[in-house]
């Protein structure tokens, strides 16, 4: 168990991290508390946006402030699972000829696998058995990813000519899925400010450490959620099915498969993390209903007829939200 | 010092009492009301002399029984601490702390966040016993459920304004007569009831008011019938009589109307007594045809043939024009002057088949059941036969008519008919024979209705041989008009 004194510093250490990461990363707070929040709760995010607007540079910019490990994965139609994770060399010491494992770039703590859906199969498969396991298995030996370990994945809504769409069972495993926007104009002009004036965009240095977030995904567990709230989470959960009775209308008539309770787990541990970020003692309706759309959007897949009418994931979670209350 | 443990006792108690109290109040306020509701409905269209005036009371108290069984049943229900807790927040505005506070309470678990926790609960809550206070909508459902059991305790002992409602044979006609219940109850102390075929209906002195509250056809029987204080209607004598206008008898195709309103009302029927006796009544006063008829209809018992026979004779009736007593009704001076000023002046009177005027118009007559009249008064005699004897007795009750006392009197004339000599003369109910001054205006107006004289000697059990007597009287007062 935790104590509250550190209860008190880990809220606190957080809250000089959000504003670290603030001053390189103009606007897109959302996205930038989505990625502490995985990062909290030991998930990872597929952020989706299109290219420039800054998912690499605020990748980089949580890696530097906690002082982790980072790297960068361009993902392309002939990446191999070996190029990420690695692949056994034959070396020779002493005379002697042996194999050695060569760490590829999965083993770091923040992994940016940028344009994830270019990769085959293959190859993503080799990434998500990363995110889930926390392991890399090569030949017949497993090695370990070092905590804290994130993945945040990109995907680009537009060219989607010769890309290859996560699989559903895959995308499951994101914790959760950001969708990174256009920054207003305000944030514009600030932008332009810091990367063409004085010495240009410095990442910070670090803030927190390896220690202090393995600390706080306790703290975070430690929080209370009151059992209306969990039944509540359960409800809207539920609610995503076509077949439940208590689904909304167009729940029923658009949506193929609902979320699973992973779903679930992760929207409560979602909650946790956004009440911890707030400073709050326990986990508040508000809290969940935060975290809603970016724990379940990708969870829900629409069937042909919600996809030829052009219906959207957002839209049917705001029925859900409309008519599942604590 | 915080005790947590004893906030969420008397929390969940006054949630339970607060439930208790809302399920009371909406129980007691709707049962009261409907209770009230019913009560006052009753009263309002009952007879207030079958209703107790413990009804009311009785009524209160299967309400108070209800209500606190609801009541007793809501505080045994069981509430889940967790849900009360989180409702508490809600009013509170507390974002779910004290039920995240129970949620550790509950598991005994130690955690980082049960003070800071505790901390907030203890000082953001400190009003929380206002949540449970009764809303105002639950304190207006409990003023509303006394007022209202009070009300149906009392109901009973005022004087609720009492309405009777009939639709007649005029389908559209729906009468409506409001009387204070207090003046309902002296009328009945008083005797001042009429029975009009329905023996519930309560009337006042207006007897408008009383007519306009039964049902037409109804009314019409009332009208035609005279209750022999048995309960068991008769002949109005004043009807048997052609008296239209002193009985108000109403006119036939009106009577057809409700009558035959009545039959499609119940899909057909037989004809009751009274309406039978009315059916009587009317062709006593009707031309031969319609009488024929009427005879036909009163010996069917055919429920289908019936009402055929009555629209036949709605129809005969409109086509010939005869509607008998309502000519008599609408023209009393004509039709009925000569019966009613008969009776008025004692100067002839006719024997009647019931009542006390048949007592007592045989007393007045002669005492022997003779009548006589002054020599003048057969001046119309006079001037056919050459006249006849002056103060000779003209007329004595026939006898021998078993127990229907015909309305016929035999009268002996003096002096002669062509060459026929003295004749006994007779002469049914309803026929003028003032043989006093006037008597030539009654005999034209006589001669008008010879065909209702004509149904009277058919309807009647008239022995022939008089049925000639009669007829020849009137060809002879008719010169041969007819």
């Amino acid at each position: 168990m935790t104590t509250e004194q550190e209860v008190r510093d880990t809220v606190q250490a957080f809250d000089e991290l959000q504003a670290t990461i603030g001053q390189v990363i103009v606007g897109n707070r959302p996205v930038v508390r989505g990625a502490l929040i995985a990062l909290l709760c030991r998930g990872n995010v597929l952020l989706e946006g299109v290219p420039g607007l800054g998912k690499t540079l605020l990748v980089r910019t949580l890696a530097a402030s906690v002082g982790l490990t980072f790297s960068r994965i361009q993902f392309t139609p002939d990446l191999m699972p070996a190029d990420i994770i690695g692949t056994d060399i034959l070396t020779e010491v002493d005379g002697n000829r042996t194999f050695s494992f060569d760490r590829g770039p999965l083993f770091a703590n923040i992994v940016l696998a940028d344009e994830v859906n270019r990769a085959t199969p293959k190859t993503q498969s080799a990434l998500l058995e990363a995110m889930e396991e926390r392991t890399v298995s090569v030949r017949s030996n497993t090695y370990a990813l070092e905590e804290p370990y994130i993945v945040l994945a990109t995907q680009n809504p537009i060219e989607m000519e010769g890309t290859y769409p996560l699989p559903e069972a895959q995308v499951d495993r994101f914790m959760l899925k950001i969708t990174v926007p256009y920054p207003s104009l305000d944030e514009v002009s600030r932008i332009t400010e810091l990367n063409t004036e004085g010495e240009g965009l410095v990442l910070p240095s670090p803030v927190a450490t390896a220690d202090s977030i393995l600390l706080a995904r306790r703290v975070v567990r430690d929080i209370p959620v009151a059992d209306p709230l969990r039944e509540y989470v359960s409800r809207l959960v539920m609610a995503t099915h076509p077949r439940v009775t208590d689904a909304p209308q167009r729940v029923r008539e658009y949506v193929e498969y609902g979320a699973s309770p992973r779903a679930a787990i992760a929207l409560v541990m979602a909650a946790k993390a956004h009440a911890f970020l707030d400073g709050e003692p326990n986990v508040r309706p508000s809290d969940i209903d935060a975290m809603l759309e970016p724990v379940l959007i990708h969870r829900i897949l629409l069937n042909f007829r919600g996809e030829a009418e052009g219906v959207t994931v957002g839209d049917l979670l705001n029925d859900i939200r409309q008519k599942v209350t604590v | 010092m915080f005790d947590v443990e004893r906030f969420f006792r008397d929390v969940l108690r006054r949630a339970r009492w607060s439930r208790m109290l809302a399920s009371l109040s909406r129980v007691l306020a709707v049962s009261a009301a409907t209770a009230f509701v019913v009560l006052f409905v009753v009263l309002l269209f009952a007879d207030r002399t079958v209703v107790p005036k413990m009804v009311g009371a009785l009524a209160a108290a299967a309400v108070v029984v209800l209500t606190t069984g609801t009541a007793g049943a809501a505080w045994r229900r069981a509430v889940s601490p967790a849900r009360v807790l989180y409702e508490l927040d809600d009013a509170l505005g507390l974002e779910a702390r004290i039920s995240s506070l129970y949620a550790l309470w509950a598991r005994r678990r130690e955690s980082p966040f049960a003070r800071p926790l505790q901390a907030v609960v203890h000082r953001e809550s400190e009003s929380w016993r206002s949540v449970y206070w009764l809303s105002w909508r639950g304190k207006m459902r409990l003023g509303v459920g006394a007022l209202c059991l009070a009300a149906v305790v009392v109901l009973p002992f005022t004087s609720v304004p009492h309405v009777s409602l009939s639709i007649g044979g005029d389908e559209d006609q729906v009468s409506e007569s409001v009387e204070d219940a207090g003046g309902s109850d002296a009328a009945l102390d008083e005797g001042d009831v009429q029975s009009a075929g329905s023996d519930d209906t309560v009337t006042d002195t207006d007897g408008e008011e009383n007519a306009a509250a039964n049902s037409l056809l109804d009314t019409f029987l009332s009208r035609l019938m005279v209750d022999d204080g048995a309960g068991q209607g008769e002949p109005d004598a004043s009807v048997a009589s052609g008296d239209g206008a002193t009985s108000g008898v109403p006119p036939f195709g009106d009577f057809l109307d409700a009558l035959l309103a009545e039959f499609a009302e119940a899909g057909g029927r037989l004809l009751r007594d009274v309406e039978r006796d009315a059916l009587a009544v009317y062709g006593e006063l009707s031309d031969a045809d319609l009488a024929e008829r009427i005879a036909g209809l009163l010996d069917e018992t055919d429920v289908d043939r019936i009402r055929s026979q009555l629209q036949e004779l709605k129809a005969r009736a409109e086509e010939t024009g005869s509607l008998v007593t309502g000519e008599a009704a609408e023209q009393p001076e004509a039709s009925s002057a000569g019966a009613g000023s008969t009776a008025d002046e004692g100067d002839m009177s006719t024997p009647l088949d019931t009542g006390e005027g048949t007592a007592s118009a045989t007393q007045e007559g002669t005492g022997s059941t003779d009548l006589r009249v002054d020599g003048d008064a057969s001046s119309t005699v006079d001037d056919e036969s050459g006249g006849p004897e002056q103060g000779s007795v003209i007329g004595e009750i026939v006898e021998g008519y078993g127990d229907d006392p015909p309305a016929v009197v035999e009268a002996q004339v003096g002096g002669s008919i062509g060459s026929d000599g003295s004749i006994s003369e007779y002469i049914t109910a309803g026929v003028p024979v003032d043989y006093g001054n006037g008597s030539a205006a009654e005999a034209r107006t006589f001669r008008v209705d010879y065909d209702r004289a004509e149904a009277i000697l058919n309807a009647r059990s008239i022995p022939q041989e008089a049925q000639e007597i009669v007829r020849e009287y009137f060809e002879l007062i008719s010169e041969g008009d007819r």
